[in-house]
């Protein structure tokens, strides 16, 4: 929650999903939702510590008797979910396409999924890609105007922190991944 | 519906290459809409992501057909004939829709999906019987709370 409020880095889908719940109502994570939002902001937090206490008042008196929801057979999860899915989908914007968008995007997400891609990036970069986006847009523009746009981009401490750690997070991936399978050829051939 | 991930080197997909082909058909169908008849200046963002795409899912082939030598490599299998009938079910729930009406569909959709993957025979009358009850409880639940309660209006078509 704190970089997802401060910074609008979301750390979860669950978060970016917040995150996009925020934007629609205008509010824009970052030092404005503490001041100009304040009253928005602090309920949104106080209301998160009230659900803590709840949620263990609740959790202990129905955790006991909660667990037949696993009972429920998956043919019957899977119809009540893509119903569900499909009425929550139409009733946003009374939009036919979005039903048929939503299911599109569900059908390939399921093979997409198979094939172990996760849908958390992909909430990830539909929430942040607009952001990026501006901010890419106004960053240029102010690039141009001063000592030219890749120059802006790549210096500064900050800038240059960022770029190091990104670079450094890409290569240290494909290392690991190439020491594993080199360590699981090693393995296959002795 | 039994998809299974598996070790097996002869069975199905491979995993990491079908997920290396689908990230780069992906990433270059994003760069042809990047690229393709727009104004540089104001596809400037889209372009460069769809170069760094691009190049990600180029890295991710290449390390995909390097480890396609070693031999627990997982496979994938998808049954096509248990996935049929849901996906025929959610054709048809999609494109009835604004037809019959929403309330009809969605009833006949769930009586539909619970009869072709429950355990019991389609016809079995205590099954029917049950699975009736329960897809029109479920219904009612949906139509008092959304249309009564909060008026969320879905399409009527024919009959509801």
């Amino acid at each position: 929650m704190v970089p997802l409020l401060t910074l609008s880095i979301p750390g979860s889908p669950t978060a970016a999903v917040l995150l996009g719940g925020l934007l629609i109502h205008g509010l824009f994570p970052g030092p404005d939702l503490f001041t100009v939002h304040a009253e928005v902001t602090w309920t949104f937090i106080n209301s998160l510590l009230v659900a803590q206490v709840l949620m263990l008042g609740f959790g202990l008196i129905l955790s006991q008797h909660s667990g037949w929801i696993m009972k429920v057979p998956g043919h019957y999860m899977a119809a009540v979910i893509f119903i569900l899915a499909s009425f929550g989908t139409y009733s946003i914007q009374s939009s036919y396409s979005d039903v048929l968008i939503m299911t599109s995007l569900g059908l390939m997400m399921y093979f997409a999924s198979k094939f172990g891609f996760s849908a958390a990036p992909l909430v990830l970069g539909i929430i942040l890609g607009p952001i990026a986006e501006d901010n890419f847009m106004q960053g240029t523009l102010i690039g141009a105007s001063r000592d030219g746009v890749f120059a802006y981009f790549t210096s500064g401490l900050i800038n240059l922190t960022l770029i190091t750690l990104c670079v450094g997070s890409i290569a240290y991936s494909i290392y690991s991944e190439a020491k594993t399978n080199r360590n699981k050829a090693a393995q296959a051939a002795g | 519906m039994n998809q299974n991930t598996s070790n097996h080197p002869s069975k199905g997909w491979n995993r990491e290459w079908g997920a290396s082909v689908c990230a780069l058909l992906m990433s270059a169908l994003f760069a042809f809409f990047a690229f393709y008849d727009t104004d540089p200046e104001v596809y400037q963002f889209p372009r460069i992501i769809a170069i760094v795409l691009v190049l990600l899912a180029l890295i991710q082939s290449l390390s995909a057909f390097r480890n396609s030598r070693l031999t627990d490599q997982k496979t994938i299998s998808i049954d096509w004939m248990a996935l049929l009938p849901g996906l025929i079910v959610g054709f048809l729930f999609v494109m009835s829709l604004e037809v019959v009406g929403f309330y009809t569909c969605a009833f006949l959709s769930f009586l539909a999906l619970v009869s072709l993957y429950g355990k019991r025979r389609i016809l079995d009358p205590k099954a029917l019987v049950y699975k009736l009850m329960i897809g029109g409880i479920f219904i009612l639940i949906l139509y008092g709370m959304f249309w009564k309660l909060l008026y969320v209006r879905t399409p009527t078509g024919w009959f509801f």
